[in-house]
């Protein structure tokens, strides 16, 4: 019954996010200091009493802690995710705009990743153990060993030291406005970012392939005289398929979240350049805002791979 | 920390693979594993790098600042050169190995108690206590695992320890699943039957009967989580949130010697080098356990060759 199991996994992940909120609401309580503090800094301290007071409950914070997270989440439902105290923008209003150019980000990461790491496993698993297969190996081994972070800072080392680019988050050019620009920025993050998802997804690819092709059904085609290409791409990668869009998916849901560092250091105004930003000034609607948004899309993601499943492999069924 | 978490599939993994009996047997096969005994050298090279900072053993203390000698490139005497400070950067990247290495090991083996003996207990009980212990991990398996990291890091404040504790809480959803899933079936097998019979306690059946039949996936996961956590560690470090100055850190050397560069490139190579190392060795070392111990796979090879 499909419909009555989108509907239980639709609740399923209602509770979830729910208890995200819950978790974030409560880690972020713990920081000490609070908005006041962050927007007076050390002035704070000649505050008259009164005044820190009449703050307080201008900021909701003299209200006990459930009521303060009943109503956050009243207003989160409701699409007004508070204002940020540093700037006065609506928090909506910085998502909107940071949200586009993480998911552009996690979106060419993900295709570039995702290709080259299909071509490179099927390269290597179809002669196993041959020099290109180490060779695939070997490149398998260093991409997933290489953190984003090193592979980032590395290239705009090279980059500024050879070519004088230095990125700049002032002259983010978004896809609409000035698409040839945009995507010059936003290709050597998106690299970075490929290269790592290359490497899973050819080690996924490669085992997956090796699987399928010692079965008995590769056989009977190889017997009856297909072509070799036809066997490899519509027989055993067909197959194959399932563990390849498994680890996409898990790994497209990680990136919405996962481009914090290379955002930062490519400067890029994405989430993750929100939350870091955030985190120094103290800006609890900001941080609980973009984490609970973020979770949000990597439950949704994860959902539709599940979705997909059915529609790759008849064999699913959905109950 | 770029890196999706690499999980084990419980499923895949020996549902019903005891550890090999003898002690030492599977240390001598994982030896014999080409990934396995590669794992092992680079990690034995490593750790007794960071034995030698422990020992204040390096060449020159990790912290001390030699005025006259500020960004000498490598040679006989600044083996890896040193950086602006004219610290040397070989005893700083010995030293930064220790405080990576003791991040890991105290976050992963936090994770890893916690985190089986949950998913232990969840599988085992069944009933209302999975229920609770699975609708937890859902929820921690929601946040993107970077973002929880520092929400966790900022809420608690900066340094090394609080970085070990971020990393073992989004670590520890991972452990009560791959724990939990063998021990499903398990649970239903004879000898555990006859432990119920013979009146043994919960906690000793669990401890003594239900756990050694459990651990391979658990070990696998451990090097895994190790590799993980040397990749966040770093990472937080790199963005000034874990390990503190002047306190040597690899993820802060790097980010410090980005604006170097055309001046001295060994302050980029060589702490980068030493992360990949590290992150590599643990992730051939978690490849060679899951050739070792999991009967699958090895099916699946034997079934290849055959075929050849």
């Amino acid at each position: 019954m499909t419909g009555r199991y989108l509907l239980r996994r639709l609740l399923d992940a209602v509770l979830t996010l729910l208890g995200v909120a819950l978790v974030i609401f409560f880690v972020l309580r713990v920081i000490p200091g609070d908005e006041i503090t962050a927007r007076f800094g050390i002035e704070g301290g000649a505050l008259t009493d009164a005044q820190v007071e009449s703050l307080r409950s201008y900021y909701g914070l003299d209200q006990p802690l459930p009521v303060q997270f009943v109503s956050w989440l009243g207003s989160v439902l409701s699409g007004n995710f508070g204002v940020s105290v540093t700037s006065g923008n609506p928090v909506s209003e910085l998502i909107l705009s940071a949200l586009p150019v993480t998911i552009e980000l996690a979106v060419l990461s993900s295709v570039f990743g995702t290709a080259l790491g299909v071509v490179i496993g099927v390269f290597s698993a179809s002669r196993p153990d041959s020099i290109r297969d180490t060779a695939a190996q070997g490149f398998g081994l260093l991409g997933l060993g290489i953190p984003n972070f090193v592979l980032a800072a590395a290239v705009v080392a090279v980059l500024s030291a050879r070519f004088g680019y230095f990125p700049s988050a002032a002259g983010y050019a978004p896809f609409f406005e000035s698409p040839l620009i945009n995507l010059q920025q936003q290709l050597y993050p998106a690299l970075v970012l490929g290269v790592g998802l290359a490497a899973a997804t050819m080690r996924t690819t490669r085992s997956a392939y090796l699987e399928e092709a010692s079965r008995d059904y590769v056989r009977s085609a190889r017997g009856k005289g297909l072509a070799p290409r036809r066997v490899r791409w519509r027989h055993i990668m067909h197959n194959a398929s399932i563990p390849i869009v498994t680890i996409s998916g898990i790994q497209f849901g990680y990136l919405l979240g996962g481009t914090v560092i290379v955002e930062q250091i490519f400067a890029l105004p994405g989430l993750g350049r929100l939350v870091l930003t955030g985190i120094e000034q103290r800006e609890y609607a900001v941080v609980q805002s973009v984490i609970v948004v973020v979770a949000a899309m990597f439950v949704l993601v994860n959902l539709a791979v599940d979705l997909l499943y059915a529609r790759i492999d008849p064999r699913v069924s959905l109950s | 920390m770029s890196q999706p978490i690499e999980t084990v599939d419980p499923a895949a993994v020996a549902t019903v693979a005891p550890l090999p009996t003898r002690r030492g047997q599977w240390l001598g096969r994982l030896w014999r594993n080409r990934n396995g005994r590669v794992g092992l050298l680079i990690m034995g090279v490593l750790a007794l790098l960071a034995l030698l900072a422990a020992v204040k053993l390096t060449p020159y203390s990790p912290i001390a600042q030699h005025p006259d000698d500020q960004l000498v490139p490598p040679s006989s005497t600044y083996w890896l050169g040193t950086d602006q400070f004219g610290r040397d950067v070989a005893s700083r990247i010995a030293a930064g190995l220790l405080a990576s290495l003791r991040v890991a090991v105290i976050s992963v083996a936090i994770a890893t108690v916690l985190g089986a003996t949950a998913g232990i207990v969840a599988g085992y009980f069944g009933g209302w206590t999975d229920r609770i212990i699975g609708r937890l991990t859902d929820v921690l398996f929601a946040f993107p695992a970077i973002l929880l990291a520092l929400a966790i890091v900022a809420a608690l404040g900066r340094g090394w320890f609080n970085t070990a504790i971020a990393i073992a809480v989004v670590y520890l959803p991972i452990f009560v699943r791959v724990a939990r899933g063998p021990v499903l079936s398990v649970r239903s097998m004879d000898y555990i039957r006859a432990g119920k019979v013979l009146g043994y306690s919960p906690p000793r059946l669990l401890a003594r009967h239900v756990l050694p039949n459990v651990a391979a996936p658990i070990i696998v996961q451990v090097a895994l989580a190790l590799s993980w956590a040397i990749l966040t560690e770093s990472g937080l470090s790199f963005l000034g949130l874990g390990t503190q100055p002047p306190e040597p850190s690899l993820g802060l050397m790097v980010s410090d010697a980005r604006t170097l560069f055309d001046r001295a490139w060994w302050l980029l190579v060589f702490p980068s080098l030493a992360i990949v190392l590290a992150v590599t060795g643990l992730n051939l070392l978690g490849d060679g356990l899951r050739d070792v111990l999991d009967p699958t796979r090895a099916a699946g090879k034997a079934r290849r060759r055959r075929r050849r």
